[in-house]
């Protein structure tokens, strides 16, 4: 001991490899609730003749009282014109999010099974349950320097956070949170696993007989109807590519850093090496300055005039880091933006209003009212169930597996859940100072009873939530009994059991 | 069925049920025998909407608040005046599927394949009731969705049915093409190894949006917008024919990504294989 009380691990070793594997899974969770929170504030879909009436009136509204007042014409024009990259941008902005999200549970899920098929010490069972962050804002478990993660609707300030996460770089500033092996980066943080298992482990210290999530049965999808957008020609666009990776069965040291380069080129991009005076040195953007502030290119991303000092410039059909997703989105609001402020003549015209619900910052079921807290706590409840059966698909291989992860989490994500957070995204109530308040599916962990089944409390929470208010309908409900049997321990799950 | 045209631009085209291109009609009993799944005749709808993830984001799976009148998409077309068969005979994911004459969605059709609309109704992936059900397309992995209408069990079907003519294909190699042309051709497949023929179906590419709508069947599914629409540029039913057009003239690059050539290969060779033992 050297005075310090305890002193914060520096680096991945085989002595902290387990706690380092798990550090990754809950870095990866503490993402998915935060992009699925922004996303949800999106309307991807508006009423085109209904903005473009309102933001006509709006850019009238900006001119009143001015010497060289835009013409009536003008503003026609550049209404119709703004309505319409709105409907392009809107879907866009979502469909890249979720393009983002999907990777994200990826990722969590090739973290997982690189720890389940490391045998003890150095592995074991993926903790998924109770993961989410319970604080808000949020700070990313280990990360130099800490900064908060907010669950906000989208705008600037949010995917700056966004950028933070995701950032190739190391910046400083913020603040130091936590009690996690530290990092500069995610790419760095993986960088240090990767160090640790090609230098010190053999692949006897692999079982690729655990149980995993491993291509071939229809679990991932690169992309699907929600991450596709179209553009102004209303062709269809598919950010995601199929060649940037999907699922890894973990089967020793070297599928293991397959998947770990994979997460990492996913998500920060896949900087590239160039040689200069006969020396390699690492090609990374120009995006972020220092201390982590944005820098938006002189171009747009993605297309044909791509950023010479982008990290994912490999060809045209090669998939965006989530980086530069959100750079994309953040650049394209701030030009829009500052486009449409030199051209009223005024400083704080938003586009984002006219697709940007309202949501609240960090919102909490607790603070709804009692008909708005019935429907969040079935919301949360089927959330967490997702991380239930996503933990016991790690203790169960085979076709027991393959019913859990089919007919319980994909229903779960792309029915149930997306239901319950769309329509929760449009509903209001009247504080008590008779104001009127958004509110937003709050995407916390329910906290399940040990006495009964998750299943059977979210039944009875469904009933709960139809009694006290129409949401929730009887159609939900019958496929909310259509879902597994998922015990809360993984452990229980057994075998020779049915679950369905 | 000449009611059914979908426009004047259209090339989705309807197609009139010749009946000089059939055989007369199918026999196949009345309770279903040839139907693709094993669910027996009642219970086919899961659901009563067809909006997969349509109560997202989106709000409603329309380009627009309300049908989209101000953007071209949603147009009204000429509903069918028959009334939809009390028990279907066969549970089929959707126009131009069905196994034999009265197995449509009004039990009226003459022959296999010309069938008016799906028998069954689910709105997503994984709600299927029953074999043969996936309408494919928008959600699943590259295989599934290589297989609309041809899933082996109940919940593993990719998306909804009815699959409507603009539906595209969203994983793999084929991504951006007609679910329902892909669904017809392993249809047509299915009935000629079993030596049956095959009637042309009501529209050549399927049931487009505009006509399952006048017919209370909405389409399925997401959250990214209807396909068949417009942001007043484009034309949407000139983009609709373009992509019915392109999707057809890929068919067999589409059908030949899936496997099914190498699935005609394997059999070649252990054809070929089994005669030299």
């Amino acid at each position: 001991m050297n005075g310090l009380l305890f002193q914060l691990p520096k680096t991945v070793t085989k002595s902290n490899l387990k706690q380092a594997m798990q550090q990754a899974i809950e870095i990866e969770i503490a993402t998915i609730p935060v992009y699925l929170y922004t996303y949800y504030s999106i309307i991807r879909v508006p009423d085109q003749s209904g903005i473009e009436a309102q933001i006509l009136t709006d850019m009238k509204a900006t001119q009143k009282g001015k010497k060289n007042k835009k013409t009536d014409a003008q503003l026609q024009e550049a209404a119709t014109q703004l309505a319409l990259d709105i409907m392009v941008f809107a879907n866009k902005a979502g469909a890249l999010i979720m393009s983002v999200a999907v990777e994200e549970m990826l990722h969590m899920s090739l973290s997982s099974n690189i720890k389940n098929a490391l045998k003890p010490p150095y592995g074991g069972i993926p903790e998924l349950v109770g993961k989410t962050p319970k604080v808000w804002p949020a700070y990313l478990p280990g990360h130099i320097p800490g900064f908060p993660i907010n669950r906000g609707k989208l705008n600037k300030e949010q995917l700056h956070a966004f950028l933070l996460i995701e950032s190739p770089l190391p910046f400083t500033g913020g603040e130091e949170k936590g009690n996690a092996i530290e990092y500069t980066t995610i790419g760095q943080y993986y960088d240090m696993i990767i160090k640790c298992v090609s230098d010190d482990l053999k692949d006897s210290d692999f079982d690729g007989d655990a149980p995993q999530l491993v291509p071939g049965k229809g679990y991932y999808a690169q992309n699907n109807i929600d991450t596709v957008y179209y553009d102004k020609d209303h062709k269809a666009q598919f950010p995601n590519d199929e060649h940037s990776g999907g699922l890894i069965h973990v089967k020793g040291k070297k599928s293991a850093i397959h998947a770990m380069h994979e997460i990492i080129e996913q998500g920060e991009g896949a900087s590239f090496e160039i040689s200069i005076d006969g020396k390699k040195d690492k090609i990374v953007g120009d995006h972020l300055t220092p201390t982590g502030e944005v820098v938006c290119p002189l171009f747009p991303l993605g297309s044909g005039m791509t950023n010479p000092l982008d990290y994912d410039d490999h060809g045209a059909e090669h998939e965006l880091s989530h980086f530069d997703k959100f750079l994309e989105v953040y650049c394209t609001i701030e030009r829009k933006n500052h486009e449409l402020n030199t051209f009223l003549n005024t400083k704080n015209f938003d586009f984002t209003k006219y697709f940007v619900r309202d949501l609240p910052t960090n919102p909490s079921t607790s603070n709804y009212p009692k008909a708005i807290q019935d429907v969040s706590n079935l919301t949360n409840a089927i959330y967490t169930y997702i991380f239930v059966m996503a933990e016991a698909c790690y203790k169960t291989a085979g076709h027991k597996q393959y019913e859990i992860f089919m007919f319980g989490i994909h229903k779960s994500m792309i029915w149930l859940l997306d239901n319950l957070c769309g329509t929760m995204a449009k509903l209001s109530y009247t504080d008590s100072h008779g104001e009127k308040q958004a509110v937003a599916a709050t995407l916390e962990d329910y906290d399940f009873a040990p006495s009964s089944s998750p299943k059977s409390q979210i039944i009875d929470l469904a009933g709960i939530a139809m009694a006290s208010s129409s949401i929730v309908s009887q159609g939900l409900l019958d496929r909310i009994k259509d879902l597994p049997d998922v015990p809360l321990e993984a452990y229980l799950v057994e075998n020779n059991k049915g679950i369905l | 069925m000449k009611d059914f045209k979908y426009s004047a631009l259209n090339s989705c085209g309807a197609n009139s049920c010749s009946k000089s291109s059939t055989n007369g009609p199918n026999n196949c009993g009345s309770s279903g025998s040839s139907g693709s799944n094993g669910c027996g005749s009642s219970g086919s709808s899961s659901s009563g909407s067809n909006g997969c993830g349509s109560s997202g984001s989106s709000g409603s799976n329309g380009c627009g608040s309300s049908g989209g009148s101000s953007n071209g998409c949603g147009g009204s077309s000429t509903p069918s005046k028959q009334k939809d068969i009390a028990v279907p005979l066969e549970l089929h994911a959707c126009m131009g599927l069905n196994a034999c004459k009265g197995h449509d969605r009004f039990g009226t059709n003459d022959c296999a394949g010309s069938g008016y609309c799906a028998t069954q109704v689910h709105s997503c992936h994984t709600l299927n009731n029953c074999r043969g059900q996936g309408g494919c397309g928008l959600y699943g992995d590259t295989e599934e969705q290589c297989r609309p209408g041809a899933n082996d069990c109940a919940w593993q079907g990719s998306c909804g049915t009815p699959i409507p003519a603009e539906r595209f294909i969203t994983q793999g190699e084929n991504k951006g093409r007609s679910v329902w042309q892909l669904a017809r051709k392993l249809f047509e497949d299915r009935m000629d190894k079993s030596r049956r023929t095959v009637q042309d179906a009501p529209f050549k590419y399927g049931p487009p949006i505009k006509w399952l709508r006048a017919n209370g069947r909405g389409e399925s599914c997401g959250s990214s917008g209807d396909k068949y629409c417009s942001f007043g540029l484009n034309n949407p039913e000139k983009s609709a024919n373009e992509f019915c057009l392109e999707s057809s003239k890929e068919i067999d690059n589409t059908l030949g990504n899936c496997g099914c050539d190498d699935d005609k290969k394997k059999k070649k060779t252990s054809k070929k294989k089994a005669s030299k033992k």
